[in-house]
């Protein structure tokens, strides 16, 4: 048995209104013409309500059509053997397809991991009735997403994972956020490095590469290219000194990345020639990077800290810049648009208080760390999960079987037992009718 | 022939043929009828008084004992008997079947025609839209029908004065005579014993028909009940179950005050259930009657 709308259980709770109703009705008393009330006894008067339940039977056919209505909204569904086999019949399947940098190594014939990965899913797919493939760098994540929608569908369901499992990417506890119900199964594509070659640290002058493997760990160094940060820093002449004095104090808080051509930024300090004309052209930001690198300036708690105590006479800001980070007293002392630098759209950023503050740097090392494409560590792991350990993971998908466990489901397919009980309220409902008539005529008064 | 059920005798709509349904019924079976061979019979010796009829003078005692004594005897002819009937609206219990009304509605019909039929007068005293209703003592068939045609008119629910419709009907009958009463006695109790008593004493013959329905004796309801005075339309709330106990010796004691009252006032007095067979309450009150006529001749009672 299934209930399709579980909540609609808690309608049980009004079960109480009918025993309140005969527990607090007025017994209605019948008039009996008398010869003489001169023997009937005055202190003998009874209180008009009554203690106990009045005419139980009435209230237990009343408790059922209530019971039987709640029952019938809850939309039972009974799953008959052949229902069952109907229903099991349908898998519904979600293919998590990794494709982080690890699986973007080429293989021997050629094609990436990736690519394979993607030929996999695509089979795995037809053999399903219903599918949905996720392509997404970040697998572990992406589990809870597949979970929530196999709870959506109807049958059974299971979840492909398709990657290297480099250790970080995902784990066994990443898989625990499936349903028990659901299978799930795992497709060991592409390899991890056999050696760290990831550990990179770009300096302003030196790029640093670490190297380690099961044997030893040896590092490289080498000059960095000439303004290598990502940012393109507008300011007057008078202060471009103390702008590149504030892009090196930048530089020792963060690892800037090689400069980025898919994610140009500027910031244009105070005072510069080319505020207006960049203001001019500025508008809303209209890429998804844009507003990424927006939120992760907002949220520097370096860049937060310095600008706190700075001052601004201008606290206005209008559309389309938006305030990025804002000094104590509120007023916006950087702020952000799309705008035209240098001939090309950057995300550009204004900062209002002086170039030789605190907050130049701040900004700088904020935005360079925002946009620049940051080593991952994890990519560089040299182990994965192992073949056991999958193993273990791996569960075929269960079959729909009698209890409470799917909602939205089943109702979407339509399909219910409700109606029988509705059937069954109306002929209750004649019931109490019947039982509520006799129940009428024996309140008259009885011979003992 | 078996007796009439009160349900049979409900369902005849025409009173008079219900009453000699009744009267013939009662005759029926090995009872023999307690008014035949009654005659005029001796009742006792009083001293001669100047004046009296010469032909009653007792010869032979005046032989042996040289004195004269005038020879009395019990009247047996020409009695009138006066129906007194309860038209209050009490007697319209039980709503269902037959009511005390229509059962002494037939018991009076019936004595009334027992009493014509022995050529005695019978007359009707009542009440009828507060209004004294009243038909004089006299014999006859063409009486007898019209009292039951008018027996068959009353309705009952209007005002009734028990004391002042006895005392009027005491007064009314020409000679010594029989003051019979159907009624529940549920009004004036005090009044009407006071009235039947002076109407002993003014030398009439007093008999109490006194009518109950099963409902009112035992109070067979349970649960609540909402009373409803017939009379007053005064209500009262009551558990039915709970006050029944006391509710039937409240009763039994009022019944108890109703006979032993008769009794100390030498009135006849009986007690009838409406689903008693009308036929049979008949007889077992005539039979009372007679038993009892022994001690009622010494005091002077006219028999019917």
């Amino acid at each position: 048995m299934i209930w399709q709308n579980l909540w609609a259980l808690a309608g049980l709770s009004l079960l109480v209104l009918p025993v309140l109703i005969h527990l607090l009705s007025r017994k209605r008393a019948v008039v009996q013409q008398f010869p003489t009330l001169r023997f009937l006894n005055v202190s003998r008067l009874l209180p008009t309500r009554s203690p106990n339940l009045s005419d139980i039977p009435l209230l237990l056919v009343r408790l059922a059509i209530v019971a039987a209505a709640v029952l019938a909204l809850a939309q039972p569904l009974w799953l008959s053997a052949t229902r069952k086999q109907s229903r099991n019949a349908t898998l519904a399947r979600v293919i998590v397809v990794d494709t982080s940098r690890s699986m973007l190594v080429g293989t021997a014939n050629g094609k990436t991991a990736v690519d394979s990965a993607r030929t996999f899913a695509t089979n795995l797919a037809n053999d399903a009735s219903t599918s949905v493939v996720l392509q997404t760098a970040s697998p572990a994540t992406a589990l809870a997403g597949a979970d929530a929608w196999l709870l959506t569908q109807n049958g059974r369901g299971d979840v492909v994972v398709i990657s290297d499992f480099q250790t970080g990417a995902i784990d066994s506890a990443a898989f625990a956020s499936i349903s028990t119900r659901f299978g799930v199964r795992t497709i060991r594509l592409g390899s991890v490095p056999n050696s760290n070659a990831g550990i990179v640290l770009h300096t302003a002058r030196t790029n640093v590469t670490a190297v380690a493997d099961s044997g030893r760990i040896s590092a490289d160094w080498t000059p960095a290219n000439s303004g290598g940060s990502s940012v393109a820093l507008v300011s007057t002449s008078a202060d471009r000194s103390i702008v590149e004095a504030a892009r090196d104090a930048a530089n020792t808080v963060t690892s800037p990345s090689p400069p980025d051509s898919a994610k140009p930024t500027a910031i244009v300090f105070p005072g510069a020639s080319e505020t207006s004309a960049v203001q001019l052209s500025a508008k809303a930001p209209d890429a998804a990077w844009m507003a990424q690198a927006m939120l992760r300036v907002s949220e520097n708690e370096l860049l937060i800290s310095s600008v706190a105590n700075e001052t601004t006479s201008d606290t206005t800001i209008a559309a389309p810049f938006a305030a990025i980070v804002r000094n104590q007293s509120g007023a916006p002392v950087v702020y952000a648009a799309q705008g035209t630098v240098n001939g090309a759209t950057h995300l550009t950023f204004f900062q209002r208080s002086s170039s030789s503050s605190l907050s130049s740097a701040a900004l700088i090392a904020a935005v360079s760390s925002s946009v620049g494409v940051a080593s991952d560590l994890a990519e560089s792991e040299t182990t994965s999960l192992s073949d056991d350990a999958l193993q273990r993971l791996e569960r075929a998908p269960q079959d729909i079987d009698v209890g409470i466990a799917e909602s939205a489901a089943s109702a979407s397919a339509g399909m219910s037992d409700g109606r029988w009980l509705w059937m069954l309220v109306l002929v209750l409902l004649g019931l109490e009718t019947l039982v509520r008539r006799k129940s009428r005529d024996s309140a008259l008064p009885e011979r003992a | 022939m078996s007796s009439l059920s009160p349900a049979v005798v409900a369902a005849i709509d025409d009173l008079e043929l219900a009453a000699r349904l009744v009267v013939e019924g009662m005759r029926v079976g090995g009872h023999r009828s307690p008014f035949r061979g009654h005659g005029a019979e001796f009742t006792q010796h009083r001293v001669y008084r100047p004046g009296d009829d010469l032909k009653h003078l007792d010869w032979k005692l005046f032989a042996r004992s040289d004195r004269l004594f005038t020879r009395q005897y019990f009247e047996t002819t020409n009695v009138a008997v006066m129906i007194v009937l309860d038209t209050s609206a009490s007697m319209m219990f039980p709503e269902k079947g037959l009511s005390k009304f229509r059962y002494g509605s037939i018991m009076a019909a019936a004595l009334a025609h027992l009493v014509s039929e022995q050529g005695n007068a019978v007359g009707l005293m009542t009440m009828s839209e507060g209004k004294l209703a009243y038909l004089p003592t006299r014999g006859g068939k063409q009486h007898l029908r019209s009292l039951i045609a008018r027996i068959d008119r009353l309705t009952p629910g209007g005002e009734f004065d028990p004391a002042l419709v006895i005392s009027r009907g005491a007064e009314l009958l020409n000679r010594r005579g029989l003051v019979l009463v159907i009624s529940d006695f549920y009004d004036n109790e005090e009044g009407t014993r006071r009235e039947m008593r002076r109407t002993v004493q003014r030398g009439h013959d007093v008999a109490m028909l006194q009518i109950m329905s099963d409902g009112e004796r035992t109070l067979p309801y349970k649960g609540q009940v909402e009373f409803e005075d017939l009379e007053s339309g005064e209500r009262r709330l009551i558990d039915a179950g709970a006050i029944s106990a006391a509710y039937k010796k409240n009763v039994d004691d009022f019944l108890a005050r109703c006979r032993t009252g008769a009794t100390r006032d030498n009135i006849d007095y009986a007690f009838v259930r409406t689903d008693t067979p009308p036929e049979k309450a008949l007889r077992d009150f005539l039979l009372r009657r007679n038993l009892g006529r022994q001690h009622a001749h010494a005091a002077g009672a006219v028999s019917i």
